[in-house]
């Protein structure tokens, strides 16, 4: 009998919240590591890039499938931007923003070496800001955050709009 | 052929699901936060994706993972090979390939025991959240997993109970093998082979196809052949290793193959659909095959080491939708110990259903709700104490966890879940509270209480005394933690625990009656019953990561504990001094220190990239020394100090050279020291391994 009572109990629940669920519509980390990510370009300047802003994210991940469904066709400063998956050195230099997800943040150090001094953007899904990364995700109750290394980023030739700065943490 | 059928009608059912439920995916709405300023995105809130999406620098419990990258780094050539890569876990080989894994150690505190119940029968052991550990009489049977490190994205840890937010048997903690997911677009491949000749040899392959960006399909297979390192086997009754088995009788039965340690093979399917970020689906099918020798059932042979097989099929699917997390899995098989057929077989079927279902449900930025709700349905047909009919069981269990954060750096969390098994008239709660707080992005300071019970298993349900119900054994931990950033490479972690274990309950002698003849022998009965046994134990772990450059890194590891056991019967499983008022002999106790687990344990992983070619791994795993006790004892201690656990250190180097972009050779040296004192009781001394490999990454 009680066993029936805990089946109900459950149905009756996911019934109820279930509903409510799909009226709000909510977005997940994801998406919005996604959009950071797109709007953390917008304040960098890429003039002295040619052609194409190449986002590459290390290894396949949600992150990298949302910004290759919901990136298509938009531009930032007047160039394309274009979403790939890396996973080797040679494919990280070709980039102009390096996305890392903590699967992977074993990479890191690869991802620096490739990207000193070559105006490449490294964002870290883990807050490696302290171990070279330009810019790490951080996360408060339910809202993303970021912290930059400054050093990290004039190092590496980056010419990062003082908005950026002030919104975000630095280091 | 029934089981293919009824494993064909779930993958169908599986296949079914995920279709009709992708066209409900495609009509959901994209928001476009694109368009949004970075100021006002700071302020959307966001959905915790799973419950094992947690940043492990802020995880409320004593957490661990270990990735692809550091197994494939290390060299690491099996699944339980790879937890010695993980603060807080002992592991010892038997023989070439098999291990006893133990998280922290709270098993055999009742000294003189069996070999079966000096397995770890307190962790949750899972596949992609699917429980694999074995509900015959608990424990892993590490060698019957489908899978094998090629297939494994990472292995999450979780040290102490914590069956509340992972699910049913984890008392001492849990550990999570998590399933490699492709989204690579068209046919991609992989493959690694490895080869110790005349040792070991292992390989694996897989096969797969991206359909567009959402479907992908991936077919793996795994193989390994291992030879035992050592000719001899240790034999109980007369206390000797002698690698004679002429006098035993069927032995070409119970060994016929006294040089081989482990065959196994799995294949296994991957069909995964992400829709998007809120909708995914994740089915998984396969098979495996094996055939060990390792110390399990010891006790009704005349050698330590027995021959045990088995093979099963599974399939798992699991798919969420929003903030709804459901998971549905079958698995049946069958396996034998002691030997496959002979009047000492003992055959094992087994099927096992198990459905869970829970919902993350945000109410505000600050609090967050996840009720959840699992069913199992287990079936055991086994004859080691007879024949015995299929016997099932069931339990039904409901959970609720609790997300608060009073302060943007402060994080509560409390979690409750009550099991009723059918077979008990008790249910069962488990729980865990746990708080964190951030200090200036670099400390975490953590604390946690919590407690869970292990699961009902088939032999103590089936064969307990009938005088009481039996109690599940239960572990209450407290627990500090403190993690730090204390420079911008290095970084350290601290816990200090204190783990109570009670309600040990063990196969023992539950009566004796002397008949009126003298010369007539007693009537012995026989059962699970639980002892008056505590077990308290103190201990601390330190782990850190230091990468000195972009060339190295080092992850060192220890763990320092001590368990006091309190009421340790002197002699159960022997002749009472008091056959009235303590048959079983349960009630004459002693308290006195646990010596069967090291007081000291670690290790460390050393990762150099020399150049952009050339990787060079060095990794170490030691144990101080300790003393392990088999019922035996009790009647005649060894006298060649047979459980006695020398203090041990192993040191593994893995050197590859990256070919082309995804090709890589390598060396692979195990035990590079060759050391071959032996890990467990009165099984294997163990050798060197000198593997040469190649490996594919897609």
């Amino acid at each position: 009998m009680r066993e029936r009572r805990l089946v109900l109990l459950f149905i009756l629940l996911s019934i109820g919240v279930g509903g409510t669920q799909l009226l709000h519509a909510q977005t997940t980390e994801e998406k919005m590591k996604a959009v950071f990510l797109y709007s953390f370009t917008k304040y960098v300047d890429w003039s002295q890039s040619d052609g194409e802003i190449i986002i590459g994210v290390y290894g396949n991940n949600a992150v990298l499938d949302i910004l290759q469904t919901d990136l298509k066709g938009k531009k930032i400063q007047g160039k394309n931007v274009v979403t790939k998956s890396i996973k080797t050195s040679p494919e990280a230099q070709g980039c102009q923003v390096i996305y890392l997800p903590k699967s992977n943040s074993s990479k890191l150090s690869e991802v620096i070496t490739a990207s000193e001094k070559r105006g490449i953007l490294v964002v870290t899904e883990e807050n490696l800001v302290r171990q070279g990364a330009g810019i790490s995700f951080t996360k408060h109750s339910s809202k993303l955050g970021f912290i930059l290394n400054k050093k990290v980023l004039e190092t590496n030739q980056l010419k990062v709009m003082a908005a950026l700065y002030k919104m975000g943490k630095v280091i | 052929m029934k089981h293919f059928y009824s494993l064909f009608k779930a993958f169908g059912v599986g296949t079914l699901m995920m279709c009709s439920l992708q066209s409900f995916a495609q009509q959901e709405e994209k928001l476009d936060l694109f368009e949004m300023s970075l100021e006002d995105l700071m302020n959307v809130e966001i959905v915790s994706a799973t419950k094992k999406s947690e940043s492990i620098f802020e995880a409320p419990v004593s957490s661990y993972a270990i990735s692809r990258e550091e197994i494939a780094s290390a060299g690491v050539t099996s699944i339980p090979e790879a937890l010695r890569l993980c603060p807080g876990v002992i592991v010892r080989e038997m023989s070439n390939g098999n291990y006893d894994v133990h998280l922290r150690g709270l098993e055999n505190t009742a000294r003189y025991t069996n070999t079966v119940d000096q397995q770890n029968k307190y962790t949750l052991v899972m596949i992609d959240n699917r429980p694999v550990f074995s509900y015959e009489q608990g424990g892993t049977f590490w060698e019957f997993l489908p899978i094998d490190l090629a297939d494994i994205e990472r292995i999450e840890i979780v040290r102490g109970p914590a069956a509340p937010l992972f699910g049913p048997n984890a008392a001492t903690g849990v550990i999570n093998i998590i399933s490699r997911t492709s989204r690579e677009k068209g046919l991609y491949t992989s493959g690694n082979a490895q080869i110790a000749p005349g040792q070991t040899t292992a390989g694996n392959l897989a096969l797969g196809y991206g359909f567009g960006d959402k479907l992908n399909v991936t077919v793996s297979g795994n193989y390994q052949h291992r030879e035992r390192f050592d000719d001899q086997y240790y034999f109980l009754a007369d206390d000797e290793f002698s690698a004679d088995l002429s006098e035993v009788a069927d032995a070409e039965l119970l060994y016929p193959d006294p040089s081989l340690a482990q065959e196994k093979y799995g294949i296994n399917a991957f069909i995964n659909y992400k829709a998007n970020e809120n909708i995914s689906f994740d089915l998984s099918a396969g098979m495996q095959d094996a055939d060990v020798q390792k110390a399990y059932l010891s006790n009704r042979a005349p050698i330590h080491l027995t021959t045990n097989g088995g093979s099963s099929q599974y399939v798992n699917l699991a798919g969420k939708v929003y903030g709804l997390s459901a998971r549905f899995s079958h698995s049946e098989g069958n396996y034998y110990l002691l030997e496959e057929t002979g009047p000492s077989a003992t055959p094992v079927d087994f099927t096992i259903t198990d459905a869970t279902v829970d919902y993350q449900w945000q109410v505000s930025d600050k609090i967050s709700f996840r009720p959840g709700f699992n069913y199992q349905d287990i079936e055991y047909t086994a004859n080691v104490f007879g024949n015995i009919s299929a016997t099932p069981f069931n339990s039904v269990a409901g959970s609720l966890q609790g997300d608060y954060h009073p302060l943007e750096n402060w994080r509560i969390i409390a979690a409750g879940r009550v099991d009723k098994f059918n077979t008990l008239d008790e249910a069962y709660l488990s729980y865990q509270l746990a708080t964190t707080y951030i200090i200036q992005d670099k400390y975490v300071l953590r604390a946690a209480q919590s407690r869970s019970t292990n699961s009902v298993f088939w032999a103590p349900t089936f064969f307990s005394s009938d005088d009481e119900e039996l109690k599940l054994a239960a572990v209450t931990m407290s627990e500090l933690g403190f993690r730090a950033q204390l420079s911008n490479n290095l970084s350290v972690d601290a816990d200090v625990f204190r783990q109570h274990l009670e309600h040990l309950s063990l196969f023992l002698v539950t009566g004796i009656e002397f008949g009126t003849d003298p010369n007539t022998p007693p009537t012995v009965t026989l059962g699970y019953k639980n002892l008056p046994l505590t077990a308290t134990q103190y201990g601390l772990t330190l782990s850190a990561n230091y990468i000195a450059n972009a060339k190295l890194q080092l992850k060192p590891f220890v763990t320092f504990q001590q368990t006091k056991v309190q009421g340790r019967p002197l002699g159960f499983n022997a002749m009472p001094l008091d056959p009235v008022q303590n048959p079983t002999n349960i009630y004459t106790t002693v308290d006195e220190d646990q010596e069967s687990t090291p007081s000291v344990y670690g290790g460390f992983y050393a990762n150099f990239k020399a150049t952009k070619k050339w990787t060079i791994n060095l990794n170490s795993y030691f144990f101080s020394g300790h003393t392990l006790y088999n019922e035996r004892d009790l009647e005649q201690e060894s006298t060649i100090g047979v459980g006695q656990i020398d203090g041990k250190m192993l040191l593994h180097s893995k050197v590859s050279y990256n070919v082309i972009n995804k090709l890589r050779l390598y060396i692979n040296a195990r035990n590079l020291l060759g050391s071959e004192t032996r890990e467990f009781y009165g099984t294997d001394r163990t050798g060197r391994s000198i593997l040469f490999g190649a490996s594919y990454n897609f």
